[in-house]
C-alpha cells in the first residue's frame, strides 16, 4: 500500500540519475552570471556526501525560496558533484528520477548561480554571506559546526540526530537562545503530512482511543557500507580532514563518529513517539550486539530498546477512558499511565521494513514513509438503549434480504490518504525557508533535536552498560524560554 | 410491636430480594460484530443492571466466539478450511470433516429430504452458469448446459458416514456452499449459549434476513419484527411478533441478473436448473429454530404457494408470510399466521 506522500523515490536511483545529468555540465566552465538573488535564503552545504548531495538534489532542488551560494566538503569528488547538483538546483531546475537535464535546463544551469567550494567550513563561514548552513556531516561533528554556524549568526539545518553527547545538545539550546537564531534538525517525519494527518487523528479525533502500546522497528538487510574508491590519493587539502578514507566514507560503522542504529535510523522514529506522546521517556532498557557484519565495524548491528513514558493531563497524547468493567476502580482509572515502545533494528532481515505501530484501545495506526494504514480493534462494538426503551414497543428490527457487509477494514485497514506530491525533504526545506524569511520557528527545532538525542543516546547507553537508564527530566529544562518541541501544522 | 415491625422488616427484605432476584436490566444493550459478510446485532436485557461494556463483553464473548468458529468451518471464502478441502476434492472419495461442518451438512441434507430438494446448498453449478459469479455473460444457458450443470447439483450426491464424521461430493466440480443456513445455525447457536449465560430476554439478527428472539421484551408479547417490501427498502408491508422463536425473509430483490431485458432473481430451483418463476418475491417464515427459517424462506420461493401451503400442513408449526406478484400488484399469504391488525 502506497499513498502519494513520497514521490516514490528510490533514493539510490535518484542519485544515479542526477549525477548522469550532471555529467553534462562539468565541461560548462564558470557560470558567466548569477541568478537574481534577492528575496533568497543564501545557504551554505556542508557535507556532501550521499545524505548531502540527497538535500541539493531533492529538498533544496525544489525549494525556490533557496539559493546555495556555497558547498563544504573534506572530500574533493563529493565538492565537485555538489557544485554541478547545486547549479541546477540554484537554475530552479527540478530534476525528476530517470530523467537527464534537456539542452535548454543544460543551459540554465549553466547560467545559475555557482557555487563556491571549500574543504574547512570555517573558511566558508568567514568568506561567505550566508543566511542559513545546511550541515549533513558526520554525528561526532554535528556539534562543532552547529555551534561556529549559530556564532556566526547563522540559522542552522542539521541532519539528525542533533549531537554525538547530550550535553552538546544542551549547549545548542542555549546557544540558540544567545544568538537568537534556531536550528532545525532533519527529523522530516514531523514535515510529512501523512504524518501530521496521523497525529490529528490521534489527539484530535480520538480514532485510536487512548494509546497503549508502539512498536517500531527498522529492519534492512544490507551491510549499510558506502563503496570507496580505493584509489583515490587525498591532496594536501583533503589530507588536512581525512586520516582514513574508509572510516571518512563509512563514519556510521565507527563508535568515535557515531553511535550506530540509533542514532542514524532509530532516531527517526523515536521522534515521532516521543511527538505523538507529547512526552519524554522516563527510562530505557536496551541490549545490542554485533554478529553478522563482523567486518571491521564496531557498532552493534542488531539493537532492540524498550523506552516508557510517563503520560499525564499535561501531555497532548493524553486521553482519559471511561470504566469499561465494573471491576474497574473508577476513580483510578484516569491517574497518569506508561506507555512503552518497543523498537528494534536489525541488519540482516528486512521482511518487516520500517515502521511504526501506534496501537490504541480503539484501533491501530501503521506509519511508514510509505503511506499509513488504520485499523479499527475488531473487538464487538456495546452500545446501550435507553432505559425503559421504545424498543420494547417499537418495530426492533425490519427484517429482509440480508445486509451485505464489508469487514475488510478491520482486516486490510483503511488508507489514510493525503493530498501531497512533494517529496517529504522537500517540505522541510521550504518550511526551513519559510521560517527564516518569516521569522518563524521550524516544528523540527532545537528542543526537537535535543529530545531525540536524549533518546538516543540513554538507548546507547541502556545497550553499552547493559542496564536500565534513568533519564532526567532536568535535561529538557533551561532557565530561558525554549521552543515548543511538539508543535503541529 | 416490635414483632411486627421486624415482619415488616423481613417481608420488604423479601420483595426486594425478590425483585432483584428476577434480576432483568431495564436497559437494553446493543452488541454489534462483523461475521459471514454481514453484521451480527445481539440486543439483550443483561441479567441486572450497572453492567459496564467489557462485562457485557464478557457475557457475549462466548457466542461471538461461537458464530466466529462456525464461520472459520463453514464459509466457503475462506481457503484453507474443510470445506475448501471438500470442495476441492470433489468426485475423489470422502474426507473426515470437522463437526461444525459436518453438523451443516446434516442439516442441509434434512432440510432438502424435507422440501423434496427445494433447498439445496449445492446450487454453486447453476449460479456459474448463468454468470451469477460472471456479470460479463449475455446469454441465457442453453438446455444442454443447464442439464450438464445439473448432474454436479442435488444432496443425494453427498453422502454421508455418521459414524466417520467423513462426508463425500461424489461428482467432480460439484460444491457446497452454507449462505442460506449457516447464519441461522450460528444464530441458533448464539442464542442457546446467551439463554446458558442467563439471558432471559433478547433478539438477535444476522444482517436483518435471519432472526432469533430469546423470550420477549420485559413486559411484552413479544418482539416486533417488520417485514420490508421487497421494492422499497423504507417501506414495512407487515409486522409480526415473535416470542422465543425465529424468523427469516428472503427477497428477490436482493440479487439479480438481467438477461436480454429480463430480470432473473439469485434463488434457483435445483430441479429446473433456471431461475424460480413462481412470482414469490418475499417469503418470511416463523418457527422454532433460525437453521430451520432459513432453509424454509428459501426453499418456499422455489416451491410456491400450493407446495408451501402442503408443507405448512405436514409442519403445523411453520408459519409463512408470501408476497408474490400478479400483474404488478402485490398478493400477500399468510400460511399458519394471522394477518397483523393494521
Amino acid at each position: 500500500m502506497k499513498s502519494n506522500t513520497s514521490r516514490n523515490v528510490s533514493r539510490r536511483n535518484f542519485i544515479k540519475t542526477a549525477s548522469t545529468a550532471t555529467g553534462l555540465i562539468i565541461m560548462a566552465g564558470k557560470a558567466p552570471f548569477s541568478y537574481a538573488l534577492n528575496d533568497k535564503v543564501k545557504v551554505g552545504c556542508v557535507g556532501c556526501g550521499g545524505q548531502g548531495s540527497f538535500h541539493i538534489k531533492d529538498g533544496l532542488m525544489g525549494t525556490s525560496d533557496i539559493v546555495i551560494t556555497a558547498v563544504c566538503d573534506a572530500y574533493g569528488p563529493h565538492q565537485r558533484l555538489a557544485v554541478q547538483l547545486a547549479q541546477i538546483s540554484n537554475a530552479g531546475i527540478a530534476l525528476e528520477p530517470g530523467q537527464g537535464l534537456t539542452e535548454e535546463q543544460r543551459q540554465k544551469a549553466i547560467a545559475a548561480f555557482k557555487p563556491k567550494s571549500y574543504y574547512d567550513y570555517r573558511e566558508m563561514l568567514e568568506k561567505e554571506e550566508l543566511d542559513a548552513v545546511v550541515i549533513a556531516t558526520p554525528l561526532h561533528t554535528h556539534y562543532q559546526i552547529t555551534m561556529d554556524s549559530l556564532s556566526a549568526g547563522k540559522y542552522v539545518f542539521c541532519e539528525k540526530t542533533m549531537c554525538y553527547e547530550i550535553e552538546q545538545a544542551r549547549d545548542v539550546v542555549k546557544k540558540c537562545h544567545e544568538t537568537g537564531k534556531w536550528v532545525q534538525v532533519g527529523h522530516q517525519r514531523r514535515y510529512n503530512p501523512l504524518y501530521n494527518k496521523a497525529l490529528m487523528m490521534i489527539w484530535e479525533e480520538g480514532t485510536i482511543g487512548r494509546i497503549v502500546h508502539i512498536d517500531a522497528q527498522w529492519h534492512r538487510n544490507n551491510d549499510w557500507r558506502r563503496p570507496i574508491n580505493k584509489d583515490h590519493k587525498l591532496n594536501s587539502q583533503e589530507a588536512r580532514f581525512i586520516k582514513d578514507l574508509e572510516r571518512y566514507m563509512n563514519w556510521r560503522l565507527y563508535k568515535e563518529s557515531s553511535r550506530g542504529l540509533l542514532t542514524e535510523l532509530a532516531t527517526h522514529q523515536l521522534d515521532i513517539v516521543s511527538w505523538f506522546l507529547d512526552a519524554v521517556p522516563k527510562r530505557v532498557y536496551g541490549c545490542g550486539s554485533l554478529d553478522y557484519w563482523r567486518d571491521g565495524r564496531e557498532i552493534h548491528d542488531s539493537i532492540n530498546v524498550i523506552y516508557e513514558f510517563d503520560i499525564t493531563p499535561e501531555n497532548r497524547g493524553y486521553r482519559a477512558i471511561n470504566a469499561r468493567s465494573s471491576y474497574q476502580d473508577k476513580m483510578a482509572i484516569n491517574q497518569p499511565y506508561t506507555v512503552q515502545l518497543m523498537y528494534s533494528s536489525i541488519t540482516a532481515n528486512a521482511k518487516k521494513g520500517c515502521n511504526e505501530l501506534i496501537q490504541g484501545d480503539e484501533g491501530t495506526i501503521e506509519l511508514s514513509e510509505e503511506g499509513g494504514t488504520f485499523y479499527p480493534e475488531a473487538t464487538a462494538k456495546i452500545s446501550w438503549g435507553e432505559s425503559g426503551s421504545a424498543e420494547q414497543t417499537a418495530t426492533v428490527i425490519t427484517s429482509g434480504g440480508t445486509l451485505k457487509l464489508s469487514n475488510k477494514a478491520l482486516q486490510e485497514g483503511k488508507p489514510i490518504v493525503v493530498d501531497n506530491t512533494r517529496s517529504v525533504d522537500q517540505l522541510q526545506f521550504m518550511r526551513f525557508a519559510k521560517d527564516i524569511k518569516e521569522g518563524g520557528v521550524p516544528k523540527a527545532n532545537q528542543m526537537v533535536g535535543l529530545r531525540a538525542t536524549v533518546m538516543a543516546l540513554s538507548g546507547y547507553q541502556a545497550i553499552e552498560e547493559r542496564r536500565m537508564v534513568e533519564i532526567d527530566p532536568a535535561l529538557y529544562t533551561f532557565d530561558f524560554p525554549t521552543p515548543d518541541p511538539s508543535m503541529v501544522s | 410491636m416490635k414483632k411486627s415491625l421486624y415482619k415488616i422488616v423481613i417481608y420488604l427484605f423479601f420483595i426486594i430480594l425478590s425483585i432483584g432476584g428476577h434480576g432483568e436490566a431495564t436497559q437494553s444493550v446493543t452488541v454489534r460484530f462483523f461475521a459471514m459478510g454481514t453484521e451480527f446485532v445481539f440486543i439483550i436485557y443483561p441479567p441486572f443492571d450497572g453492567m459496564l461494556e467489557e462485562d457485557v463483553r464478557n457475557l457475549c464473548e462466548p457466542a461471538i466466539t461461537a458464530v466466529n468458529n462456525l464461520e472459520k468451518h463453514i464459509s466457503h471464502y475462506l481457503p484453507d478450511n474443510d470445506l475448501a478441502r471438500l470442495n476441492q476434492s470433489a468426485g475423489s472419495g470422502v474426507l473426515k470433516v470437522n463437526s461444525d461442518l459436518f453438523e451443516v451438512i446434516r442439516w442441509s441434507k434434512r432440510y432438502w429430504e424435507r422440501t423434496d430438494g427445494a433447498f439445496d446448498p449445492s446450487v454453486g453449478p447453476l449460479l456459474d452458469l448463468w454468470g451469477f459469479y460472471r456479470k460479463n455473460k449475455q446469454d441465457i444457458p442453453s438446455d444442454n448446459e443447464i442439464s450438464e450443470a445439473l448432474k454436479k447439483v442435488g444432496m443425494d450426491k453427498v453422502i454421508i458416514n455418521v459414524d466417520e464424521q467423513s462426508v463425500g461430493l461424489t461428482v467432480p466440480e460439484m460444491r457446497l456452499d452454507f449462505g442460506g443456513i449457516g447464519k441461522g445455525l450460528a444464530l441458533d447457536r448464539a442464542k442457546a449459549i446467551l439463554k446458558e449465560q442467563g439471558i432471559k430476554s433478547g433478539i438477535l439478527h444476522a444482517g436483518t434476513s435471519s432472526i432469533v428472539a430469546i423470550g420477549t421484551p420485559p413486559n411484552q408479547a413479544g418482539w416486533k419484527i417488520g417485514i420490508r417490501s421487497p421494492y422499497n427498502k423504507d417501506e414495512t408491508i407487515e409486522e409480526f411478533l415473535i416470542n422465543d422463536e425465529s424468523l427469516s425473509t428472503s427477497s428477490v430483490s436482493e440479487q439479480f441478473l438481467e438477461r436480454k431485458g429480463k430480470k432473473y432473481g439469485h434463488i434457483f430451483n435445483p430441479k429446473t436448473g433456471r431461475p424460480v418463476d413462481t412470482n414469490i418475491v418475499s417469503s418470511t417464515v416463523i418457527c422454532k429454530t433460525a437453521t430451520e427459517s432459513d432453509a424454509l424462506s428459501t426453499s418456499f420461493f422455489v416451491l410456491g404457494i400450493d407446495k408451501t401451503k402442503e408443507y405448512c400442513k405436514k409442519f403445523p408449526d411453520v408459519k409463512v408470510f408470501l408476497v408474490s406478484e400478479h400483474n404488478n400488484k402485490l398478493d400477500k399469504q399468510y400460511i399458519n399466521l394471522k394477518q397483523s391488525e393494521e
